[in-house]
């Protein structure tokens, strides 16, 4: 009986859910409109969609920058709907990790300072420092701790992003094209870290990316332009 | 968030410099002008107290306070000695100071006087003159100079010096015939007669002793102290009195415009020293309006750097969203960096403003007689400083707003 219940529990906790989602910026025609999509938590999944697919809202709407117009948008069993533009705000800064494309660096701040950068908007963290050592250590970005981000080749870049989305332990990471400014070399080189660091830490991994190569690293493929009934039609 | 500030502030320096420099250098020049104002206010107005009336020849009274009392300019008539004799021995007046002036040393001007000047000249209040070293003249050729005078010309009691025609620094003839010797050093009282020397009136006729031809005698002229003391003054330039009442003054004054035997203008000091003050008010108006000026460049200048940095900003502002900075985060900081801005400027002008002041003291001294005290900041200058802090935060209100919705239509998705 217990155990039953332990599992429908855990069947229901998602990493994202979303149920009717729709939305559209202000005044202006919708762009997005789900019916229904579903990543568990500790998925990896690969999302891939030509632009125009809605992929930017989508992003914006999952870390809580945009509130969705009608639906339910669950992230980690939260209904951002119900929460306010700075709790939403709050909620992202400690849960989800983000990477992007390029310019993850602030340029004139250290290593350090930028993996540490989210420590300025929430609550300090003794043993954060400490973390982000070792999280150097596993990136292989431990002997550019103190230089400043401009020094550094775009590999080592992406994965101080890396290392920066990753300093919180974030149930979420959403990494949207972090290897298309790579060369193959680099861009291996960082999926298999990444990959290392979610077998340690088992968050949900969203990856966003035109390149379906990469889709071997992931448990399922979605494509965005098949879910978002806006271009569909 | 402030290192975080700080940090952009040293990135975006060259800008970022150029405003602070320039609210720096507005506030030091608004701020000196204040002080210098207000020090030269108070230099002027204690430069004598305690005195109800200088009269002299008929003219006006800003030239003839000018002279008397600062040694600036030239006087132009004299007045007899008979005249000052006479108005002395009025009942109504309690102590008379004569001056006897146009003679030089070094370019400081020699003050034929009395020994009322050291009894009853008093200025800031109620300080009086008092001697550092050596006693006031008791013979005619004696002297007793100014602390400036003193420090300047390397000067010590008992030394002789040679006193010059005129007022110009490079006078044509020295009184080389009939030297002085130093009886005494006044201490320094922060006024006009820091620069001066005095001498009595008689040793003022010792010197033009056989001039009568407005040149030097030819043959040398040796006096004996008893023929010293049988020489009798002529003219003065000038005289400062104290009355026994102040209720006097007005018709003491109207006694002496009307005085028969000669014209005289008699003046009230410190009324003569506000109208003087009130010409010198132009000037310092327009001062303050060039420094006013140079603020508005500088805090346009805050304004403008902050407005174009905010395109280059954009993917710095997804960055710190993406880790957690709301919308108002965003504002904070470019509103934190014109405060910053204008703050460190501020610190910087209070300091430019001391370190110029402290500077250009002794030149102020030498040259206008003015003895700039370096003060703390009063009232005008921390409405000024306030006011100053609040618009450059007006003025970074602007971008951060526009930083603000921007961030709020990028997100974290960034389309350049």
């Amino acid at each position: 009986m217990g155990d039953d219940w332990r599992k429908r529990k855990r069947s229901k906790m998602s990493a994202i859910q979303l149920n009717h989602l729709k939305f559209h910026y202000t005044q202006g025609p919708l762009v997005l409109d789900i019916p229904e999509l579903k990543i568990e938590q500790s998925e990896k999944v690969f999302i891939h969609g030509p632009s125009g697919t809605g992929k930017s809202t989508f992003l914006n709407l999952v870390s809580g920058i945009l509130s969705p117009s009608q639906g339910d948008l669950l992230v980690l069993n939260q209904n951002l709907a119900n929460l306010s533009a700075g709790a939403r705000d709050q909620f992202r800064g400690k849960n989800i990790g983000y990477i992007f494309q390029s310019f993850n660096l602030i340029p004139y701040l250290t290593i350090k300072d930028n993996i540490l950068l989210g420590q300025h908007f929430r609550k300090s963290d003794f043993n954060i420092e400490h973390r982000a050592d070792q999280l150097a250590k596993d990136l292989n970005i431990s002997a550019h701790y103190n230089k400043k981000a401009t020094q550094l080749s775009l590999g080592q870049q992406q994965r101080v992003a890396c290392a920066r989305a990753l300093i919180q332990k974030p149930q979420l990471v959403i990494a949207d094209e972090p290897t298309s400014s790579l060369d193959d070399k680099n861009t291996i080189e960082f999926m298999n870290l990444l990959i290392k660091e979610w077998e340690e830490l088992k968050f949900t991994l969203v990856f966003v990316s035109h390149d379906l190569t990469l889709a071997r690293y992931f448990d399922r493929t979605i494509a965005l332009e098949e879910i978002n009934k806006v271009v569909s039609i | 968030m402030i290192s975080l500030i700080l940090k952009s502030f040293r990135h975006r320096w060259v800008t970022s410099m150029v405003c602070l420099l320039s609210i720096a250098l507005s506030t030091g020049l608004f701020l000196g002008i204040q002080q210098i104002r207000n020090s030269a206010r108070e230099s002027f107005t204690d430069a004598v107290s305690k005195a109800d009336l200088l009269v002299g020849a008929r003219g006006g009274s800003l030239p003839l306070l000018l002279y008397s009392i600062f040694h600036l300019g030239q006087p132009i008539n004299n007045i007899s000695y008979s005249t000052f004799e006479d108005i002395e021995k009025h009942p109504a007046i309690s102590w008379a100071i004569p001056y006897s002036l146009g003679d030089s040393y070094h370019g400081h001007r020699v003050v034929g006087t009395s020994n009322a000047l050291f009894e009853h000249y008093h200025f800031r209040g109620d300080n009086k003159i008092s001697l550092k070293a050596g006693n006031y003249f008791s013979r005619p050729d004696e002297v007793v100079i100014g602390s400036v005078v003193a420090k300047k010309q390397k000067l010590k009691v008992g030394d002789p010096i040679i006193l010059t025609h005129g007022v110009s620094s490079e006078g044509i003839f020295q009184h080389d015939q009939t030297p002085f010797k130093i009886s005494g050093i006044l201490n320094s009282t922060a006024t006009p007669l820091d620069k001066a020397l005095f001498i009595t009136l008689q040793g003022m006729e010792l010197l033009h002793e056989g001039w009568e031809s407005g040149v030097p005698p030819e043959e040398q002229t040796q006096l004996s102290e008893e023929e010293m003391n049988r020489l009798r003054p002529n003219q003065i330039t000038s005289f400062l009195i104290g009355l026994k009442s102040r209720m006097m003054v007005l018709r003491f004054k109207g006694m002496i415009d009307q005085y028969k035997n000669e014209p005289l203008t008699a003046t009230i000091p410190a009324l003569g020293l506000q109208e003087l003050w009130n010409t010198v008010g132009y000037v310092e108006s327009a001062l303050s309006l060039i420094s006013l000026c140079v603020l508005a460049v500088g805090l346009m200048g805050i304004f403008i750097a902050l407005y174009s940095s905010l395109q280059e900003r954009r993917r710095e502002m997804a960055l710190f969203r993406a880790v957690g900075a709301g919308t108002f985060h965003i504002f904070l900081m470019l509103i934190g960096e014109a405060f910053f801005l204008v703050f460190m400027g501020l610190i910087f002008g209070l300091a430019l403003n001391y370190l110029a002041l402290y500077l250009i003291n002794t030149w102020f001294i030498d040259e206008f007689s003015l003895f700039l005290s370096l003060k703390a900041p009063g009232t005008s200058e921390f409405i000024f400083i306030g006011s100053t802090l609040i618009s450059g935060v007006l003025a970074g209100t602007i971008p951060a707003i526009k930083a603000y919705r921007q961030s709020l239509q990028d997100g974290l998705t960034v389309q350049l």
